[in-house]
Parts: structure tokens; C-alpha cells; sequence
């Protein structure tokens, strides 16, 4: 009862306005309500962590986006999201079709410690997000498949580089070798 | 300008679809809630379509897609002509006016939901989960023309073995011309502020259903995922809808309305299937409501069969039966049941670890903000003030209570459910059920009653 109340006075707000000084008296309470609501609203968002996510969700996604509209290439913003998970992903893919072999291509590549180790800063995705990325199957040290892996992953001089397995005693002591880094 | 287009003609289509199945359950609200709840229900109504074409092993094409949808959307307004009438009886007497105190908040809560929608449609989606699931079977369903495809010849980590809900909605959008889908999500978002902000503002003043619906956007991982796919937000959105309409049929009483319910509930659990949990946990509610009315064991029975069986069925065809006859990975649920199930001490730790790492601790004012202490406190004035609460702040407070007890017991259940993760973004569920819990409670009604009144100049005497 309480609340049907309340919705029939909340319609009664909606009805078109009367006219004369009933408009002004009601646009002058209006005014205040405003400024009421407006101090809870800044008071809210003085409270600490309600500041930093205005500061940082709020204004800094608004300049972002004044930035980003006209940064509109798909593969732009891809790397900007993904950043170097992406990047480096797309120079192993890369690499590989650059070898010009396309059917059954499964590539070993090393955990994210041995390119550290070896000065790249390349979060490794698992062998589906790869895949996503690249349309290029991987495999990882620890799954049962890695001992079907044809190509391999290196990094020399902080260059990402490639290699085909020639025998499976040598893929064996590869994984073997990016095992310590898991 | 052509993806504004296309974005306009999906809506289009969406609500067209959701307005069918409105009208197929006679569901009767203000033109703002309806048309909001007929695109969010469109959304659902798309993410189903391409799921059935997979189960019917049809190639998933654009043309096979687009025209299923074209073709359910015809179907769902086969009572189209009833429709029409009552549409016009909807909008006969609307008026549509922003108060002077509306518009400043209004701007300001459209600018905070167009830095989510823009983020949504100009990054990728990010998180793991749809990277090594949802997204990349998308991506290949696309290429491939099925939901069963090369994705999964790769080492699994669980992800992919989730029901199609984003998947099929990915699919429809990266047909559709956008390489990053994910705008459905900027579509539920919207659509759910205005359904919210006027479901407020039914029992609230315009500048309480501002403030809140303000404090609600500002809860950081509830905007997070905004603009991040993954399954939390709309999950949210269905239950939230479950649990506004069932206390409408409490209300009421109009069975319609409570069906209406069980059919949103089993998009829920489409979406996230241990929703299941919660509408078992909301028959209690729907029995107590049935012994108040004495409705007698029959419309009982009818009352708990209507809103359950969807979500049962949903559950049962959408994981039992994909997971089990489709995918080409098996996956067990009773192999990760905890074996320690009755170590009770456990449990209680995970209740306490919820509670302290959620919300009581520094941590969990990065993830949720004020919003849970703004709740307690005003609940806490309430009680003290009024210490009663109406049936429907009742029911909201169970429904608060339900999904807080259930996700941690969920996770002593299954120990590969995790606090930090799942709980935390379950627990999204809670601020739309505590924003009109406030809304509905006599200390907040009473309050906006006396602004309306202040408002349009009444003797304050007389209050």
C-alpha cells in the first residue's frame, strides 16, 4: 500500500508541468534536489578508493578513447591489449610460415622463465589462446602431446628463432633442456 | 557508420524477439522496462539459436545463423496482432520527461557506460577463460562451421567445456561484422541500467534510483565486467530479472509471471549452470508464498514445476548432454566432488574466507568499493528505525542471503571452484538484489516520499 503510494507520487512528478509560479517554486526545489544529490554524489566519490576509480575508469578511459578512435586497425589493437603475449606469438607464427610449411606443423615452445632467462619478456599463452592468436598449433613442455612436436622454439641473442626436430631423441633432450625452466 | 548500422539492426531484431516472448507471456510493465527487458531477452533468445543448429549438426553459416534467428524471431510473434494493441495501450498516457535534478546524473551515468561499450567494442576480449574457451571455439566455429572444432585437438584446461552461451553470442557478432564480438555485452549493460534505474524509480524518487543506480556502476569489478565477456554479468542480469518477477507473481499472484521467471532462470543457468543451485534455493521462497496464499498442493506443485522445469531442461541439454554426446573431451563433475564433503570446520573456513577476503578487508573495498557497507548501514538504520520489514524486502534480503551462503558452500562442494575467483564474481550477483532491496524498504520509501511531497510544494504539516 506504502508503495503505491509512492509510485502514484512518483508518476504525479511525470504528469506535464502546471504553469506560472507553481513552475518557477517547482523548478527552484528541482535546483536544490539537484545540488543535494550533487554534494552525496562528490562526497561518494571523495571516499579513497571511489576517487581512484573515477580518476582511472572514468577520465582515464574517456582519454583513451580520445586516442583510440582514431587508432581503429585491427591488429593494432590487439597488440595493444596483448601486448608482447601477442606480438612475440605472431613472430613465431610467422617464422614458421616463412618456412612455407602449412599441414601438421605442432611447435614445442619453452615456458615463459626460458625467455626471461634469455632477456624476452614473453608471457607464453596456452597452446589454445596460440592458437587463436595464430592459427598455429604449440605445445608445452608438461603435455603428454609434446613429444609430437616437428618445430621447436629458440631464442639466441634475444631473437626468437625456429627449428625443425630431426630425431626424437633430440626432441626429447630439448624438452628435456626447457624443462629446468618450467 | 555501416557497424552503427548493423549494431541498430541486431537491437532491432533482439527486441523484436524478446517483445515476442513478452507478449507470449502476457507480461504487462511501463514501456521503458518493457522495451529494456525485450532486448536483454532478444540477447538470450540469440544465444540459444545457434547452440540448437549445433545440436542439430547443421553447419553454422552466416546465412544458417541469420536466417534461424530471422526465423524464431517470426515465430515468437505469432501473436503479434495482440501485440500491437498492447503496445499502444502501453504508450497510451506515457509521458516521457527528464526532471532538471535527472539530467546532470543521467550524463554522467551515459558517459560511464559509453568508456565500458567503447572499451567493449575496441579491445579484444582478454580474459583467459574465453581465450583458451568461449572465444577462441568462436573464432574456429566461424572458420569451421561447428562448435566442435580444431580447438579442441589442443591440451584443455577446462574452459572450452562450458556451455555455448558467449560462444554462440561471439559467433552471431563476428558474423555480423565485428571481429571482437563482444557488443552484445555493451547491449545488456545498457538495456539493464534503464530496466533498473526505472524499476528503482517505481517505488523510489528519481534522485534515489540516480544515486543508486551511480554507487551501483561504481562498484569496480561490477564495472569491470562491463566491458570484459565473461559469464558473471549477464548471470547476474538473468538472476537479477528471476528474482524482480518472482516478487511480482508474489504479489500478484499471477502464475504467468512466476513461468516467466522459471524461463529466465534457465537462461541463467545456460549461462552459468551452477545457477542451478540457486533456483533449487529459490523453491523454498516460491513454497512459503504458495502455504501464505493457500493455494492449495496442486497450483503448489504447478508453481514449483513452472519455474523450475526450464532450467532443469536447460541444464540437462546445455551440460549433460553437450558435455557428454557432443564435445570431444570428456569431463566429470562427480570426479571433482570433494571427498571431504562433511568436513564441516572446512566449509565454515570457506564461509569465514569469503567473508574477510570479499568484503571485510581492505582487498575487498578494491573489489567492490563501499557498495556492501552503504547496504549494511542503511539496512542497520532501517531495522533500528522501523524494526519490521515489508514481504518484498523480505524476499529481496533471502535472495541476498541465498547467493552469499550458497557460492562459498558451492566451493567446499567443488574444490575447483575458488573463492578469489568464482566467489568473488558470484558474488556480482548481490548489488542489483541490494540496490532495490533499498529501494523497497519503508526507512528509504518513507524518505522519498517526503522529497516528492517537498517537491511538488505540499504543506510539509501534513507529513
Amino acid at each position: 500500500m506504502e508503495n503505491k503510494n509512492v509510485i502514484a507520487q512518483s508518476d504525479e512528478l511525470h504528469k506535464p508541468e502546471q504553469s506560472g509560479t507553481a513552475v518557477s517554486g517547482s523548478v527552484k526545489r528541482q535546483l536544490i534536489i539537484l545540488v543535494c544529490g550533487t554534494a552525496v554524489v562528490v562526497l561518494f566519490f571523495l571516499l579513497p578508493e571511489n576517487t581512484t576509480w573515477v580518476r582511472e575508469k572514468v577520465i582515464g578511459y574517456w582519454n583513451d578513447f580520445v586516442v583510440q578512435r582514431k587508432h581503429l586497425a585491427v591488429e593494432e589493437r590487439k597488440a595493444k591489449r596483448f601486448t608482447t603475449e601477442y606480438t612475440y606469438s605472431k613472430e613465431i607464427a610467422n617464422l614458421v610460415a616463412a618456412k612455407g610449411i602449412k599441414k601438421d606443423v605442432l611447435v614445442l615452445i619453452p615456458s615463459a622463465a626460458y625467455f626471461k632467462k634469455y632477456g624476452l619478456d614473453y608471457p607464453v599463452p596456452e597452446p589454445i589462446t596460440f592458437y587463436y592468436f595464430t592459427n598455429l598449433k604449440t605445445v608445452r613442455t608438461a603435455d603428454s602431446t609434446a613429444i609430437n612436436a616437428n618445430w621447436y622454439v629458440t631464442v639466441h641473442e634475444k631473437k626468437i628463432g625456429i627449428d625443425s626436430v630431426i630425431s626424437v631423441t633430440q626432441l626429447k633432450d630439448s624438452i628435456t633442456a626447457f624443462k629446468k625452466y618450467d | 557508420m555501416i557497424s552503427f548500422l548493423v549494431i541498430f539492426l541486431l537491437t532491432v531484431v533482439q527486441l523484436l524477439a524478446g517483445f515476442g516472448l513478452l507478449i507470449l507471456f502476457r507480461i504487462q510493465l511501463k514501456p521503458p522496462l518493457f522495451l529494456s527487458l525485450a532486448v536483454m531477452l532478444g540477447i538470450a533468445v540469440f544465444s540459444v539459436v545457434p547452440f540448437i543448429l549445433q545440436l542439430l549438426f547443421i553447419p553454422i553459416t552466416s546465412i544458417t545463423v541469420f536466417t534461424s534467428l530471422l526465423l524464431v524471431t517470426l515465430a515468437l510473434n505469432i501473436k503479434y496482432k495482440t501485440g500491437l494493441q498492447q503496445t499502444k495501450e502501453m504508450f497510451s498516457g506515457t509521458h516521457f520527461r527528464i526532471r532538471i535534478y535527472e539530467a546532470p546524473f543521467l550524463v554522467f551515468i551515459g558517459i560511464i557506460i559509453f568508456v565500458s561499450a567503447w572499451r567493449c567494442f575496441y579491445f579484444p576480449p582478454t580474459p583467459v577463460d574465453v581465450t583458451t574457451g568461449a572465444e577462441a571455439i568462436a573464432e574456429y566455429t566461424v572458420r569451421e562451421h561447428t562448435m566442435l572444432n580444431s580447438v579442441f585437438q589442443l591440451p584443455q584446461n577446462g574452459n572450452s567445456l562450458k556451455p555455448p552461451f558467449i560462444t554462440c553470442l561471439q559467433v552471431i557478432y563476428k558474423f555480423a561484422g565485428f571481429p571482437f564480438g563482444q557488443i552484445w555485452l555493451s547491449s545488456i549493460v545498457i538495456c539493464f541500467s534503464i530496466f533498473l534505474y526505472h524499476a528503482v524509480s517505481a517505488s523510489v524518487h528519481r534522485i534515489i534510483a540516480c544515486l543508486l543506480l551511480i554507487f551501483l556502476l561504481a562498484v569496480p569489478e561490477m564495472y569491470a565486467y562491463t566491458f570484459m565477456i565473461l559469464y558473471d554479468y549477464s548471470n547476474a542480469v538473468f538472476f537479477f530479472l528471476v528474482v524482480f518477477f518472482c516478487i511480482r507473481y508474489f504479489k500478484e499472484q499471477h502464475l504467468n509471471e512466476l513461468a516467466f521467471a522459471g524461463l529466465l532462470m534457465g537462461f541463467a543457468v545456460y549461462s552459468r549452470p551452477e545457477t542451478l543451485l540457486l533456483c533449487c534455493g529459490m523453491l523454498p521462497l516460491i513454497l512459503v508464498n504458495a502455504v501464505k496464499y493457500k493455494v492449495g498442493i496442486k497450483k503448489m506443485f504447478a508453481a514449483a514445476s513452472v519455474f523450475l522445469l526450464p532450467s532443469v531442461l536447460c541444464y540437462s541439454v546445455a551440460v549433460y548432454v553437450y558435455i557428454h554426446y557432443y564435445l570431444p573431451v570428456g569431463y566429470s563433475i562427480a570426479a571433482q566432488v570433494n571427498k571431504n564433503i562433511f568436513d564441516i570446520k572446512a566449509a565454515l573456513a570457506i564461509f569465514a574466507e569469503a567473508s574477510t577476503s570479499l568484503i571485510f578487508s581492505s582487498q575487498g573495498i578494491i573489489y567492490y568499493g563501499y557498495f556492501v557497507f552503504i547496504f549494511l548501514a542503511i539496512t542497520v538504520a532501517h531495522l533500528v528505525a522501523k524494526r519490521q520489514l515489508n514481504a518484498a524486502a523480505k524476499n529481496y534480503l533471502y535472495c541476498i542471503l541465498l547467493v552469499y551462503l550458497v557460492y562459498p558452500f558451492l566451493c567446499h562442494v567443488l574444490p575447483g571452484a575458488t573463492v578469489d575467483y568464482t566467489v568473488k564474481r558470484a558474488f556480482l550477483k548481490l548489488f542489483p538484489l541490494m540496490v532495490l532491496f533499498i529501494a523497497n524498504i519503508s526507512l528509504v520509501t518513507g524518505f522519498s516520499k517526503w522529497i516528492t511531497r517537498w517537491e511538488l510544494g505540499e504543506n510539509n504539516e501534513q507529513l
